[in-house]
């Protein structure tokens, strides 16, 4: 297995954009070890860094992003339809609901709109590191508990950051 | 039927003769009305009073409603007469008197009206009130007459009843006079009379709660904001805290003074461990019970993190009494912030109600579907589709129905602050289980049958499952189907219109092992026993029951099995009393759950099977007490003593053989004891044959099965059905 078992990439169209436009962000975690492995989305909580998995996009730019709001209160607890088992060589995106995970959008993403003309880096920290249940678990209890405890062991602690996406802005 | 049942006609709070309203009754309640005022409202015609469904004769939101027009007959064309509107009769109304009271909530009309009737039962023993238990007509039919409103519907309950229907009568008052009170009349499926209340109007309010706010030193608590202040969904509007929940029929009573906590004991961020404490040594009103009390603390920051704005932190104890909101984030008096802090308030005290996010209603026990677009309280701007913009654009400031229903209606455990734990009974009942999945694709059949159909009282009950993969690629599995494993989940309609989701005594934690489902392995079955569990007997009243099959597939997928029905007999000889009652103790249930044991504490549900056996051999029942002796017979029981040293039982192995056999050795298609469980029982007893060295035995066992050694039942090996 590679150090690192995952990679993260985001891809953000080629061509310049305009200023005040949406932009598409894709995202994609890749199984890049031999073997299947488990991996868990994007929850409440995870893109300010309030609970794991962490998914900690940022952008820079020429000038200053407003700030998003984006509010939480009661981080949904972690259940065993979160987890999301990849085949060697799988990806998926994080912030996708399939089968009934709860994952959620990267909000810092999708109200990305360019305010000046000009270079953008976007970049995404995917980190799995804490080793404490009650750092993933969420804030309220549900049964099953145990079980996602459980599973919970089976996801490689790691830190891994995405390329640098580049986004140029007429 | 229990013999505690507030709803049967010994318990009725008044006389079988005071619920009828008779013609003098009427014309009396209309000359008091005459008496208060000169001139009502004129008579309708006949068709007028033929009983419609809510939905067609339900006013819209305004308090008071007309709920019949007035007809332009005037008697006298020089004077027209006086209209004065109808009192809506939604509100909430108590009963007096022994041994039970009944709060009887009617929503058919005035603000909002959610077409439902609820209520709750409570126990007058003594100087003591004790809760009973709650019920529900989602779907009550509604007849008006000028004088009169008429509801009917059949309730779900929390308790068991025989009398599951109800009618309720309320007279019609004009705006300016009292509210009359609600006569409710219990009824069986039959139609046959149960108790009846009187219940005077009490509120136009469903709940009352006691509200107290206390805060940090620097916190200045919200007051109020004007919702026309930037557009919105809904119509501009003065709203403070206690009005955004009037306006969902749920008065709010502020309750004590507003204490300040001093904030040099705890530091400037706050952890949910110390605002527990804080709630305790400053919430006037804190117990540890259920009690109609709420408590929200205005704090700092949480430590959490600054985006947390508030939290319902309360998740010790009797959970969901007390919040927090943090107003180092929501506070400020700029228009957009006192928006924002309302909707903190509001949201953060939802969930003190047992209410969920929006977009997680999936994470309720049982789960409902999740509503991302809600226009509500409780969704998350963010989430919102379109986001935090869309979200202020359309919000009317309001919770969404279902939230309603939930507040005004749902099981008093439920809602109750103290109540239930956070997320469990957030949905008033399991509509999902017996309601059919819009979309299927899983590529997956999951068949439900009961082994009869028609069972004695007290007879366990074994369904079984069968799995099918409809794509033609196959579909991975789990390797478990037994409801034990916790990927199938069992839902149990009960005669009284209760719905119950099957609770096993044990939850099996397995692997995530899978098959594939496929041309050659294309079924999975799985037989299993389904009479006892956490919430006790499921089947121990008479009646027809519906049982439904949830499985959770590994890619997620929801497979919903067809409804499968039985019917539990009445006795009807002494020797079926009898027998029901020896089947049906705890200590018999959890035996045959755990297939027998030689536990002290449950003696006395193996001597109840001794009796069964000894007494009743010939009765076919009997073969479910040798099943279950004789498994337990043939296996060692360890016994870890009061002086933890550890006693063994050796296996009983001629008893459990002569026990095994009598269950085996039928040809009767029609035995009690289902194919599935015989074919686990022939393997047992192969088994403890070959060990007791009765290899001619073992081998005529497994010859008239057809088994092979290595052809032993997955469940076997699991140790169970």
């Amino acid at each position: 297995m590679p150090e690192l078992p995952f990679s993260v990439r985001l891809t953000v169209p080629s061509e310049p954009q305009q200023v005040g436009a949406p932009v598409q962000v894709s995202i994609a975690v890749r199984n890049i070890s031999d073997q299947p492995l488990w991996i868990i989305g994007v929850l409440e909580g995870s893109e300010l860094g309030l609970r794991y998995p962490h998914y900690l996009p940022q952008i820079t730019g020429p000038q200053p992003l407003p700030a998003v709001e984006i509010e939480y209160d009661m981080l949904a607890p972690l259940r065993l339809q979160d987890f999301r088992r990849l085949a060697a060589g799988e990806s998926f995106d994080p912030t996708a609901q399939q089968n009934g995970e709860a994952y959620l959008p990267l909000y810092t993403f999708t109200n990305f709109r360019p305010p000046a003309p000009g270079r953008y880096e976007l970049r995404l920290t995917l980190s799995t590191e804490s080793t404490a249940n009650e750092q993933w678990m969420g804030g309220w209890e549900l049964p099953g508990k145990e079980q996602a405890q459980e599973r919970l062991t089976l996801v490689p602690r790691l830190r891994v950051d995405s390329n640098v996406a580049v986004v140029m802005v007429e | 039927m229990s013999k505690v049942d507030p709803t049967s006609p010994d318990t009725s709070s008044i006389s079988a003769t005071e619920y009828e309203l008779t013609v003098d009754d009427v014309a009396q309640l209309q000359a008091t009305e005459s008496a208060a005022i000169e001139y009502d409202t004129q008579e309708l015609s006949a068709s007028d009073a033929s009983p419609i469904p809510a939905t067609n004769r339900i006013p819209q939101p305004g308090v008071p409603q007309i709920l019949n027009p007035p007809i332009s007959q005037p008697q006298n064309p020089s004077v027209p007469p006086i209209q004065l509107a109808k009192r809506a009769v939604s509100g909430r109304y108590r009963s007096t008197g022994q041994p039970f009271q009944l709060e009887l909530r009617v929503d058919v009309d005035g603000k909002r009206p959610m077409k439902r009737v609820s209520g709750d039962f409570f126990k007058l023993s003594g100087a003591t009130i004790s809760y009973f238990g709650s019920f529900v007509v989602d779907a009550p039919i509604v007849a008006v007459t000028p004088s009169t409103v008429t509801i009917e519907g059949t309730a779900n309950h929390t308790y068991v009843t025989g009398f599951p229907k109800l009618r309720i009568k309320i007279p019609r008052t004009s705006i300016i006079a009292p509210a009359a009170a609600a006569t409710v009349q219990f009824l069986s499926a039959a139609n046959v009379p149960g108790a009846t209340y009187a219940c005077p109007f009490q509120s136009i309010y469903f709940r009352t709660v006691q509200y107290e706010q206390d805060r940090v030193g620097s916190a200045t608590l919200f007051t109020n904001y004007n919702t026309g202040t930037f557009p919105s969904g809904g119509p501009a509007r003065d709203l403070t805290v206690v009005k955004s929940y009037a306006e969902a029929g749920i008065e709010f009573q502020t309750s004590g003074a507003t204490n300040v906590v001093p904030i040099g004991t705890v530091g400037s961020a706050w952890s949910n461990a110390e605002l527990h404490t804080a709630m305790q040594n400053h919430f006037s009103l804190w117990a540890d019970t259920p009690h109609w009390k709420v408590w929200l603390f205005a704090a700092t920051v949480s430590e959490l993190g600054s985006n947390i704005r508030g939290i319902m932190f309360d998740q010790q104890g009797k959970q969901r009494q007390g919040c927090a909101v943090f107003h180092d984030i929501i506070g400020g008096n700029a228009p957009d912030t006192m928006r924002a802090a309302l909707r903190t308030y509001v949201h953060e005290l939802g969930h003190c109600f047992n209410l969920l996010h929006s977009f997680q209603k999936s994470f309720a026990v049982p789960p409902i579907p999740d509503r991302p677009a809600a226009k509500s309280w409780m969704n998350y701007v963010q989430n919102y589709p379109g986001g935090a913009a869309a979200y202020w654009a359309d919000f009317p400031f309001q919770f969404d129905d279902p939230e309603v229903v939930h507040l005004r209606h749902g099981f008093r455990d439920n809602i109750i602050t103290g109540g239930s734990n956070f997320g469990i009974g957030a949905a008033l009942i399991d509509p999902r289980m017996f309601a059919d999945t819009l979309e299927d694709n899983s590529g997956m059949k999951l068949e439900l049958d009961t082994t009869r159909h028609s069972f004695a009282n007290g007879e366990p009950v074994v369904i079984k499952l069968k799995l099918t993969s409809t794509n033609a690629q196959g579909k991975q599995a789990h390797t478990f189907l037994h409801p034990n494993m916790s990927f199938v989940q069992i839902g149990i309609r009960q005669p009284s219109g209760t719905v119950t989701v099957y609770e096993p005594l044990i939850h099996h934690c397995v692997g995530d092992e899978t098959i594939t489902l496929n041309a050659d392995t294309p079924t999975l079955e799985e037989s299993a026993y389904i009479g006892y569990g956490k919430g006790g007997f499921y089947f121990d009243q008479v009646g027809n029951y519906e049982v439904r099959a949830l499985y959770y597939a590994p890619d997620g997928s929801q497979v919903l099995s067809n409804v499968a029905t039985l019917r539990v007999r009445h006795p009807v000889t002494a020797a079926d009393e009898e027998l029901a009652d020896l089947f049906l103790g705890d200590d018999q249930g959890k035996l045959f759950y755990l297939l027998g044991s030689d536990s002290k504490y449950l003696q006395r549900g193996n001597e109840a099977l001794d009796v069964v056996i000894d007494k009743y051999g010939k009765n076919p029942l009997a073969d479910y007490a040798r099943l279950v002796k004789g498994i337990n017979a043939g296996r060692e029981f360890k016994t870890v003593t009061a002086e933890s040293a550890v006693e063994v039982r050796e296996p009983q192995l001629q008893e459990s053989i002569k026990l095994l056999s009598a269950v085996v050795d039928t040809d009767d298609p029609n035995a009690p004891v289902d194919a599935i469980t015989r074919e686990m029982v022939a393997t047992r007893l192969a088994l403890t044959q070959d060990a007791a060295g009765d290899d001619k035995g073992a081998k005529a066992t497994r010859k008239r099965l057809s088994l092979k050694a290595d052809k032993l039942s997955k469940a076997a090996r699991a140790g169970m059905y």
